[in-house]
């Protein structure tokens, strides 16, 4: 019985007929390995491991190599000799080797499945769909997302696709924003020099120099014209070691450098780079309004002008020598990282929109008045006072004395009133106001269930526990979604809106089964069923008023067809 | 130690009283006096009950007929009237009394000489703005150690007119940026916008069977200050009908036409607005002469 059991459970994982397995070749053929108390034979192949139960032609368990994640190997003091094969999807597959000749047989048996899985899983090692994991990161950063995804793809309400391609536009985006990250070069670490830290050899007194091929190409990117040389040297007229034996130890590299040494092979470079620097100075920098001579910070007492006096110190000079050389290599390194777009032909001569951009402020300037409208009012009265009210004719105020017939007339209303304003103080009687039986009587008529009491009251909700308030928050949000994808196909022109509508309409009635009506329950446990119902009612009025207008449009639909059969 | 300084709650209760049906209630004999009596009482003591709640209590009240409107208490003139107090009386509470009864009587007397102009509705949108100015008032005057928590409560008899609808709005909405609440209380008739203008403030409106028991109907209802309201159980609020009246039939409508540019409500489409001349361009098959042409061909 339970062997039955597992061939049915087996079953789904293989298709594989004994012409198949003569096509693969067999790497390694271990016998005696149980899988869940079956005794069987394990067989590895070029592209995937199979387990067989003795005399059958096909395999009870296949797993390919590239879904294989790891295998994992029972520790060394136990009984059982155990192999487990991890896969992607988080199953695992526990291989039992019991070689009948001992213990020893078994490990050795393990060993060597071991050993040919390790050679083989790299190569089939499949690259973890990198979409998946994104996504799951995506879930896990944005809990508002993972609940509508569990509400509604867990539960099949939505497939999964739709769901994705909803939220793509801010998914998607992330995406891109990683890839559209401008890429930009690596530079070079202004330190690089300083790392190659000279190591001084014990006997000579001499440095060694640790030098990478990364470290060569910072010095060519530092210093052009070395790269010349070296192209011009390498491998012709020495070597490579000689070349940079050469280097370091030219004054060309360290700070005292003298051009007048002729005996040194970089001097040229020197010379080399001055001439580069003065051709830059004119035709790189096409800023019009710059003026370089006047960052002089030397400046002539006597006269005001500047004066390029030479500098006496030899060393300042040379030291300024090489900033400026090192700020115009990184200048000339930076445009053509941005410069990758066209010159743009300006029309004007750039001097003079440099200049009207320094002239204009954007938020200064007045913004551009709208142009109004006149408002040509026929009937003015009706704009001042608004819609009519529809006023039972004129009650009340205006039947002050007309309809009971001016029963009091002036004079007597004025002694009234007279004697009204003469009451306070001594001759006030509180009895005058309210007798006792008015007041019972009022207090009847606002009691509950009295005359004025009827109604629904607001404060007598059902008072929701927190857990139940979040699950309503919950059904919102995952309803109007269902609802956003409805009427977002509407009006449904194509067949595949209509498909999407007749869709959605299925998850919607899903919906209402798997969710709505549990809440309900739940909420009835927690008060009356009317109060439950008030509450559910706006989810339901939704619901119906999809469900209304899918029906009506499903009943028209078919009438175009019946036209066309009938001809 | 927690320095929690709690700021004073002054409540001002300001009472709009609606004076026009006056005449009519005084013409109502009841128990000896008139009505009208009993209604101004009811008035004085609610006024008193609310002074009487709390120390910082404030009270206003306004009154107005079709003729002006009018502020009783705190009294505007200068003059200091002498009032006789009971014996025992809180000064205030008779100053209170002596305030109204002098002011309301002065200004219904002055409207005796146009008796014939009935017509006229009462200026209870005014009032009201004026109500709200003197809250606005009473706010920046206040010390920061006052919270003011201000609601105007209207005591009126007559219906909507017609002509105050814009003034009305002004003042709900006026109300509701201010956070003040508006209560109402109607004698005799209902007044659609007062409902109007009580829910969008948050207040309440009722609508008395018997004038009779007004003090009760005030100190039940109105007395409690809207913060307490929510734990009291006080009469449902009503149903209130927003639908505005188009402007051609008079017809209060649900879903109509509305002119972009004057914002004129139209119950059936017409090519031009009738307020401001704007021509309206729809692209509408006409369907009218469509289905006369069918109908002629069948018969």
């Amino acid at each position: 019985m339970a062997l039955l059991i597992s061939r049915r459970i087996f079953r789904p994982h293989f298709i594989f007929r004994k012409m198949t397995s003569s096509s693969e070749s067999i790497l390694l053929l271990v016998p005696h390995v149980k899988l869940k108390k079956n005794e069987g034979e394990l067989y590895l192949m070029s592209e995937r491991l199979g387990w067989m139960v003795g005399n059958k032609d096909s395999f009870n368990v296949s797993h390919k190599y590239s879904d294989i994640k790891t295998q994992k190997i029972s520790p060394e003091g136990k009984p059982k000799v155990q192999l487990q094969v991890c896969l992607h999807d988080g199953s695992a597959t526990t291989f039992q080797f019991v070689n009948p000749s001992g213990q020893a047989e078994q490990m050795a048996d393990r060993d060597k499945v071991k050993d040919l899985l390790q050679l083989m899983l790299p190569k089939f090692k499949r690259m973890v769909n990198k979409d998946l994991e994104e996504k799951k990161l995506f879930l896990s950063e944005n809990p508002q997302y993972r609940q509508l995804y569990m509400d509604l793809v867990k539960s099949n309400v939505i497939s999964a696709e739709e769901f994705w391609s909803d939220y793509a536009t801010q998914f998607i985006k992330q995406q891109q924003d990683t890839k559209n990250a401008t890429q930009q070069d690596v530079g070079i670490s202004a330190s690089f020099l300083a790392d190659i830290k000279p190591q001084t050899d014990g006997c000579n007194g001499g440095v060694r120099y640790l030098l990478t091929s990364d470290v060569m190409a910072s010095i060519f990117r530092t210093y052009p014209s070395v790269k010349q040389k070296h192209l011009k040297c390498v491998p012709n007229k020495m070597t490579e070691e000689e070349f940079w034996k050469k280097f370091f130890s030219s004054h060309y590299l360290h700070r005292d450098k003298n051009i007048n040494d002729t005996k040194d092979l970089f001097t040229d470079c020197g010379k080399q780079d001055e001439q580069v620097l003065r051709q830059d100075l004119t035709t790189a920098i096409n800023d019009p309004l710059l003026d370089l001579t006047a960052l002089n910070d030397v400046e002539d007492e006597t006269s005001g002008t500047p004066s390029n006096a030479k500098i006496n110190n030899i060393a300042h000079q040379n030291m300024i020598r090489r900033f400026n050389q090192h700020s115009i290599l990184v200048l000339k390194a930076s445009e053509q990282a941005a410069g990758a777009e066209p010159a743009v032909v300006e029309a004007a001569p750039p001097k003079r929109m440099r200049l009207q951009e320094a002239l204009t402020y954007d938020d200064l300037d007045s913004s551009e008045s709208n142009p109004n409208v006149q408002l040509n009012l026929c009937r003015i009265e009706r704009y001042l006072n608004g819609p009519p009210t529809t006023v039972p004719s004129q009650a009340g105020v205006n039947r002050n004395g007309s309809s009971t017939g001016l029963a009091v007339d002036s004079n007597t209303f004025k002694s009234i009133l007279g004697r009204w304003m003469r009451g306070g103080g001594d001759r006030y009687n509180p009895l005058d106001v309210l007798s006792s039986a008015t007041a019972v009587t009022v207090l009847g008529e606002l009691s509950i269930g009295g005359s004025l009491m009827r109604g629904p009251q607001p404060n007598s909700a059902i008072h929701l526990t927190s857990e139940l308030q979040k699950e309503l928050k919950e059904l919102y949000v995952s309803l109007s979604e269902i609802l956003k994808h409805f009427w977002a196909a509407f009006p449904p022109s194509t067949p595949e809106l209509v498909q999407k509508t007749n869709r959605m309409i299925d998850a919607l009635h899903k919906f209402n089964q798997a969710k709505l009506t549990p809440y309900e329950q739940k909420l009835i446990q927690a008060s009356t069923s009317s109060e439950a119902e008030n509450i559910i009612r706006p989810l339901r009025f939704q619901l119906q008023a999809a469900i209304r207008k899918h029906s009506q449009l499903s009943e028209r639909r078919p009438l175009p067809r019946t036209v066309v059969s009938s001809m | 130690m927690e320095d929690k300084e709690e700021r004073i709650e002054t409540s001002l209760v300001a009472i709009v009283i609606d004076a026009t049906p006056a005449k009519k209630f005084a013409s109502q004999p009841l128990d000896g006096s008139s009505m009208m009596n009993r209604i101004f009482d009811s008035l004085i003591a609610f006024g008193n009950a609310h002074l009487m709640q709390a120390s910082h209590n404030k009270l206003a009240i306004i009154a107005c007929n079709s003729k002006s409107t009018k502020f009783l208490y705190p009294s505007m003139d200068g003059t200091s009237r002498s009032y006789h107090n009971r014996p025992g009386q809180y000064d205030m509470f008779a100053k209170v009394d002596s305030d109204v009864r002098h002011g309301l009587g002065e200004l219904i007397l002055n409207d005796m000489t146009d008796n014939d102009s009935t017509k006229s509705d009462s200026l209870l949108g005014g009032a009201m703005a004026r109500a709200l100015s003197y809250i606005h008032r009473v706010q920046r005057e206040l010390s920061l150690s006052h919270q003011l928590k201000p609601r105007v409560l209207v005591v009126s008899g007559s219906c909507d007119s017609a002509l105050q609808y814009m003034t009305f709005m002004n003042v709900f909405f006026t109300a509701q940026k201010e956070n003040v609440v508006i209560d109402c209380c109607m004698m005799d008739t209902d007044s659609g916008l007062l409902q109007q203008g009580c829910d969008i403030t948050g207040g309440q409106y009722l609508h008395i069977p018997s004038v009779a028991g007004l003090l009760e109907y005030l100190l039940w209802v109105f007395l409690p200050s809207p913060s307490c309201r929510s734990k009291i159980v006080l009469p449902p609020p009503t149903k209130v009908d927003y639908r505005a009246a188009c402007f051609c039939h008079h017809k209060l409508v649900d879903i109509g036409w509305v002119c972009s540019v004057c914002l004129s409500i139209f119950c059936k489409f017409s090519i031009m607005c009738t307020t401001c001349n704007t021509e309206f361009k729809l692209n509408r098959p006409a369907i009218v002469p469509a289905k006369s042409k069918k109908r002629a061909r069948i018969e």
